[in-house]
């Protein structure tokens, strides 16, 4: 899957671009604040319908205006499709009201279109466009709590998956009413046998999505793991091992929970635990065995995108490029720019002799120079 | 507001009470009703104020009606053995329109939703039971919605109808999960209709 091409307007310091990509390495430079991230931002929204920032849509929209937009011309297997976003901020004042949606006269706060069809659910947009982003900021993968693990599988499977995101977006709703319904009656000191008929049929749904969430995350993980071992060994010469351990609903924590008005068990609390040489990544691995691990995960991401999707992801890689040890990782740069990629950089040199070194600068396809807030193509490095 | 003259001024402000209506959209309906027919806007507030007044609960089913009981309860031609609990009249409207549903209904009035509030005690339940257990139903089918919350209070219900020995069914889903009733084609309902299913 290839962006061909990106219309921005109103979108964060972009008042209005229009920029053409081409198929292999596009390299965009500029110093900072000069608007990079932002228009690897942009793709990621018109892919898979979020930021890989983690920006809501109010924080992307450029400051004292009310809407932006978004287009994007993308070629894959099945030709040439265009995808539109359109956020625009409520009415004042009509937020507050109940609106169901999709009843006539809501207000619209963001649309999206696929060929000119609307896509009623953001989440459908994800896996029309295969997409994978890897930043300075993922190190949180190997550093951070479970939350970010989960989070890096939802995403993946999310993609890929279209039962897996009914499965989880069931699964959180229902942990949601349980809770609610949970902290209600720790409150009250609901009886035990009351609480039971209360709680039996969130309790049902419960164990049945979070199975279901579970059997996809395991399946997922048994592919992912050998694939960033062996990428791991490569670039550490040490083994690198990726355990998933589920957390089963419980409904013998029952008496627990009613103490304490929450939910102790399922998929929310899900852990993959990844250890170098039998010892917790996240505790004992260095700095620089951290970041091969993340960079280990990105590369088996890229192949399950990859195999699922049945062409090439792209790729965004947000000032990672010049960061990767050269010495290392870049031994995996031929597997990492496989597809469309994108790479962002304020020093263009240091990326130069990291491609050189690797024979690679033949697949940059395009030069950009990012600044004033627009983006232009020029005649080489 | 203050630039509008009071009745507009009041106008405005009473469609902005309306769900999915904000300032300018109610702006642009009250300037339309200034430039409607005054025989127009007169029908419009009788119905309005008909609809209010006429349009109450029907003390059997629940379902929104103009008499009591309802047309459907009071109809002989109907199948008083069977009972299909939906969560609102407009559920109601769906299924009917399939054509393919002869018996009588039970309106819960909304379904299970801890998060804002709404347990068992707020849903028609206890006149379910009291129905149900003067005799002559002999199913009952759940067609709540497939959401997260209407599955439960299907399971909700089956397990409180459950001692009385009689037949309880859930509606196949064949609807798309996550949809509203309301808002799903006839075909679809009425095939989950056929494909109902022992809880
Ligand atoms: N909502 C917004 N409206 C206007 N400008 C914004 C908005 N959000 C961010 N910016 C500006 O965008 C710039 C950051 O862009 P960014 O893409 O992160 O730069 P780079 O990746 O090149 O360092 C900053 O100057 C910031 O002030
Ligand atoms: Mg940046
Ligand atoms: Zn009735």
């Amino acid at each position: 899957m290839e962006f061909e091409q990106a219309e921005l307007r109103c979108f964060r310091l972009y008042s209005r671009l229009a920029v053409r990509f081409v198929p292999g390495v596009n390299v965009l430079t500029g110093p900072n604040a000069s608007g990079k991230s932002t228009l690897l931002e942009a793709l990621g929204v018109l892919a898979v319908g979020r930021s890989f920032r983690g920006a809501g849509d109010q924080e992307m929209l450029q400051a004292g205006q009310t809407a932006y937009y978004l287009e994007g011309r993308f070629a894959g297997r099945h030709g040439s499709h265009t995808a539109r976003v359109v956020y625009s901020q409520t009415e004042p004042g009509a937020a507050e009201r109940v609106s169901p949606p999709g009843e006539e006269g809501a207000p619209s706060r963001k649309a999206v279109t696929l060929d000119g069809n609307p896509v009623t659910r953001t989440a459908e947009m994800a896996g029309r466009i295969p997409l994978l982003s890897f930043s300075p900021d993922d190190l949180a993968l190997v550093k951070g709590g479970p939350v970010e693990r989960r989070r890096f599988l939802d995403a993946l499977l999310g993609q890929t998956n279209p039962a897996y995101r009914d499965h989880l977006s069931r699964y959180q709703r229902t942990l949601a009413q349980r809770n609610a319904l949970l902290s209600d009656m720790a409150a009250r000191r609901t009886g035990a046998e009351s609480a039971a008929t209360r709680l039996e049929p969130w309790d049902e749904s419960l164990e049945a999505e979070s199975a279901a969430v579970q059997g996809l995350r395991k399946e997922a993980l048994t592919s992912l793991s050998p694939i960033a071992a062996a990428a791991f060994v490569s670039i550490d010469t040490r083994v690198l091992d990726l355990e998933y351990r589920p957390d089963e609903f419980d409904r013998r924590r029952r008496g627990e929970e009613l103490r304490r008005g929450l939910t102790l068990s399922g998929a929310h609390r899900d852990e993959v635990l990844a250890t170098v040489d039998g010892r917790e990544a996240r505790r004992f691995a260095s700095q620089g065995q951290q970041r091969s691990v993340v960079l280990s995960l990105k590369l088996a991401a890229l192949d399950f995108l990859e195999e699922k999707a049945g062409e090439k992801p792209v790729l965004l890689l947000d000032d990672v490029l010049s960061e990767l040890d050269p010495r290392r990782s870049a031994s995996l740069l031929p597997l990492l720019l496989r597809g469309q990629t994108f790479v962002t950089t304020t020093d263009r040199e240091a990326l130069v002799r990291a491609l050189v070194s690797k024979d690679l600068l033949e697949a940059v396809g395009g030069w950009f120079s990012v600044g004033g807030g627009q983006v232009n193509l020029e005649t080489g490095p | 507001m203050s630039h509008y003259p009071d009745a507009l001024a009041r106008l405005v402000q009473e469609f902005m009470r309306l769900p999915g209506i904000g300032p300018k959209t109610a702006q642009r309906l009250a300037f339309f009703v200034l430039r409607m027919e005054e025989r127009d806007v007169l029908a419009l507030a009788s119905a309005l104020a008909d609809a209010k007044r006429k349009i109450q609960r029907c003390q059997v089913c629940y379902n929104l009606a103009d008499a009591q009981p309802c047309r459907i309860c009071s109809d002989p031609r109907r199948d008083s053995s069977i009972l299909c609990v939906v969560e609102e009249a407009n559920d109601l409207i769906a299924m009917e329109k399939t054509r393919t549903y002869a018996g009588l209904y039970h309106v819960l009035e909304g379904c299970l939703s801890p998060l804002e509030g709404i347990g068992p005690e707020t849903l028609r339940l206890p006149e379910l039971l009291k129905r149900v257990k003067a005799g002559g139903t002999k199913e009952v089918i759940l067609a709540t919605n497939p959401t997260v919350e209407g599955e439960a209070t299907a399971m909700y219900v089956a397990r409180l109808l459950k001692p009385l020995g009689l037949k309880v069914t859930r509606i196949a889903r064949g609807i798309p999960v996550g949809g509203d009733l309301e808002y799903t084609d006839e075909a679809t309902l009425a095939r989950a209709l056929e494909g109902r299913r022992d809880m």
